[in-house]
């Protein structure tokens, strides 16, 4: 696992004494709040609607366990007991004092971890798959790109003020779990016809008040290149991405004023002069970033498989956990453990420190000392033997984990809207709580099928709901709380943005609409059909005319 | 009858507090100064506990007076004076 060189912990250590210090000054009158925020922004700290809001970054998604210990040792000392997994890979505590935060932050470092970049107009912490380096049918590790982005990108002095915050994910499976085409720049691992590795590049998606869809500028960029390639796109969003307006700030608006082809030669020319440059990745760096994320040392355990098996015929709750939370594993007799952060009637993505401690002591012992974030808002055991999966599944059991919906309609992403945060027009947290119980039962929870609802309380997006196949959106209407439906969006690889319903639906009407929505799917649905594919073949038709009674 | 409190967050601690008449800052939204009509001595008397280091982020908010009870006008100020729903 990777951990961090000399050179940055000096770093951190030394940015968490310099904000020790900005706080002092602050209390004593020598800073103002103007100049403060935008010392404590660059450190993670928001202030929200009851309170300050730490953001804590989890680069790539990826935790130790004496990391996860230090997240609920935080919780519990310092703030009420729970942290919020994002999906943007971080946690967030929603209760921190300003005076304890340069405690909280050296207690971080203490572990490695920080609270840099999550914020401010420069390059966010880079995201990946979160079954890098497991899942079965990967091509290459993303985690070693994402990496080599981050320390490229780390204080850049060229990219510390761009003209809006810039987010990249990289994915290396053909099932795109890292959401590349709504990020400022996605990178697909792909292997070319003769074998090589290299880059599809995408630009110019994000969700917010006008999401876009990236499109590919580069079907295929040989890897040595990846940085100079992004160097180039940085450069000209640099030179002509708008800074007098917050909303035409980001690349996707630039692009798409643009248009994708003449934006694509501009990089393509701006990459012509840098290419071949001190940019082009040293075969050795590589390797040395690639040492980083070597697989740990499988213990092979005799006739694994068998007693996994053994334990599904045995056990129906077991076995169902199995079926949506336990995925295969490139390595024979292991397997990849999710562990749902939404159980019936919870807020999504929230985790108490009990919890974070238990899966801590999980991971040491039965996952090679490895926990993942996703942004689906759940955690992940990557490494586990197929003869200790029944022992974690009881451990989980026992510290409410063992939720089996993972990908089904209880799996919903959710912003922390009006309950917590200062920008919204809606709550998300309970309209989420509220669905869940709706569709508690299981079967019928299986019978839906793989279904993504995501809910954001406000037009920033932070709960994808673009790209939900039911998204839900919360508007202000006079002060009272509706929400705005759309249908048919996806985030994955065959991504698309949802279109909207029609007339959006007060606080007590939308579990109803939901489950309206659901009933006219099962109605529709051809053998086996996901949602998501009977919507693209009826359309919003027979939707509308059940939720409105008009075709 | 509706009117204005004066709200924002204790700046050490950043917990939601109320400007009482008395000129001190309370978390409960029951203790708070309620102005109708002119406002502008609790505009004042908000900044300058914003000067003085107290809070931060203070602003006025409309509030309705039933049965003596004070209750935010929005959403957003009800949930921030009562807490999460959640
Ligand atoms: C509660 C405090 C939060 C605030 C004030 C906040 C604010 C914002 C704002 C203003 C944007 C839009 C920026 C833009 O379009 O340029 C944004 C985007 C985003 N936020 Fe948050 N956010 C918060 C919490 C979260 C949480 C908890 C998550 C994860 C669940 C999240 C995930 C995201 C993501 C993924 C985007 C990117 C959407 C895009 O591509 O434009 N945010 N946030
Ligand atoms: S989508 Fe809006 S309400 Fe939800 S967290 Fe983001 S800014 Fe807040």
């Amino acid at each position: 696992m990777y951990r961090y060189d000399e050179f940055d912990r000096a770093l951190v250590l030394e940015r968490v004494e310099q904000f020790r210090g900005q706080v002092a000054r602050r209390l004593s009158g020598e800073l103002e709040e103007e100049e403060f925020k935008a010392l404590r922004l660059r450190n993670g700290l928001y202030l929200q609607l009851h309170a300050y809001m730490l953001r804590v970054a989890i680069p790539y998604g990826t935790l130790s366990s004496q990391q996860m210990r230090k997240l609920a040792h935080i919780a519990r000392v310092y703030d009420r007991d729970y942290g919020h997994f994002t999906t943007r890979q971080n946690i967030q505590y929603n209760w921190p004092k300003l005076v304890d935060v340069p405690d909280i932050l050296a207690e971080l470092a203490e572990v490695e971890m920080h609270a840099i970049q999550t914020s401010g107009n420069c390059i966010r912490n880079v995201t990946a798959d979160h079954f890098a380096g497991v899942a079965a049918d990967e091509i290459e590790d993303p985690r070693v790109y994402a990496e080599i982005v981050r320390q490229w990108s780390t204080l850049h002095p060229e990219f510390s003020f761009l003209p809006r915050k810039f987010k990249i994910a990289v994915n290396g499976t053909a099932q795109d779990r890292a959401a590349l085409r709504v990020h400022d720049i996605g990178l697909q691992i792909r292997r070319n016809s003769a074998g090589k590795i290299g880059f599809e590049v995408m630009v110019g998606g994000g969700q917010g008040r006008t999401p876009y869809i990236a499109p590919t500028i580069r079907e295929f960029l040989p890897k040595q290149h990846l940085l100079s390639y992004l160097e180039a796109i940085l450069r000209v969003y640099n030179q002509l991405g708008r800074r007098d307006n917050l909303y035409k700030a980001r690349i996707k608006i630039l692009v798409a004023s643009t248009g994708v082809e003449n934006f694509t030669k501009l990089v393509e020319e701006e990459w012509a002069e840098i290419k071949g440059g001190e940019l082009t990745l040293p075969e050795d760096e590589h390797r040395r970033i690639l040492d980083y994320f070597s697989p740990p040392q499988y213990q092979d355990s005799n006739g694994a498989s068998k007693t996994f098996e053994t334990h599904k015929t045995w056990n129906l709750d077991f076995s169902r956990w199995c079926k949506t939370n336990v995925v295969s594993h490139k390595r024979p007799g292991f397997s990849i453990i999710t562990i749902s952060l939404k159980p019936i009637g919870s807020a999504p993505g929230d985790a108490s420190a009990d919890q974070m401690d238990v899966i801590a002591g999980l991971a040491e012992k039965f996952s090679h000392d490895e926990i993942r974030v996703t942004h689906e808002q759940n955690l992940v055991l990557a490494h586990v033997c197929q003869s200790d999966i029944y022992e974690v599944w009881e451990a989980l059991e026992n510290a409410a984990l063992s939720t089996p919906n993972i990908g089904l309609i209880s799996d919903m992403i959710t912003c922390p809207g009006l309950d917590y945060c200062n920008l919204a027009n809606a709550r998300s947290i309970p309209v989420a709580q509220n669905i869940a119980k709706k569709f508690e039962d299981l079967d019928r929870q299986h019978d839906i099928g793989e279904l993504k609802i995501k809910i954001s309380g406000c037009i920033n997006a932070c709960g994808h709901h673009h790209v939900g196949h039911i998204g839900i959106l919360g508007v202000d209407k006079r002060g009272e709380e509706f929400y705005q439906i759309t249908l048919g969006g996806s985030g994955a690889e065959d991504a698309a943005l949802g279109d909207i319903v029609g007339r959006a639906f007060g606080y007590d009407e939308v579990t109803g609409a939901i489950e309206t929505i659901v009933d006219t799917y099962v109605t529709e649905r051809r053998n086996g059909e996901r949602f998501l594919d009977t919507y693209r073949r009826v359309g919003l038709g027979p939707f509308k005319e059940a939720l409105y009674g008009t075709a | 009858m509706t009117g204005k409190v004066a709200t924002a967050n204790r700046l050490r601690e950043g917990d939601i507090v109320y400007l009482t008449k008395e000129g001190e800052w309370s978390p409960n939204l029951q203790d708070a100064w309620l102005v109708v009509g002119d406002d502008s001595e609790l505009t004042t008397s908000a900044s300058k506990a914003e000067q003085m280091r107290d809070v931060v982020a203070a602003y006025l908010i409309e509030v309705e007076c039933i049965d003596d009870k004070l209750c935010a006008l929005s959403q957003r100020e009800r949930i921030r004076a009562a807490g999460p729903t959640v």
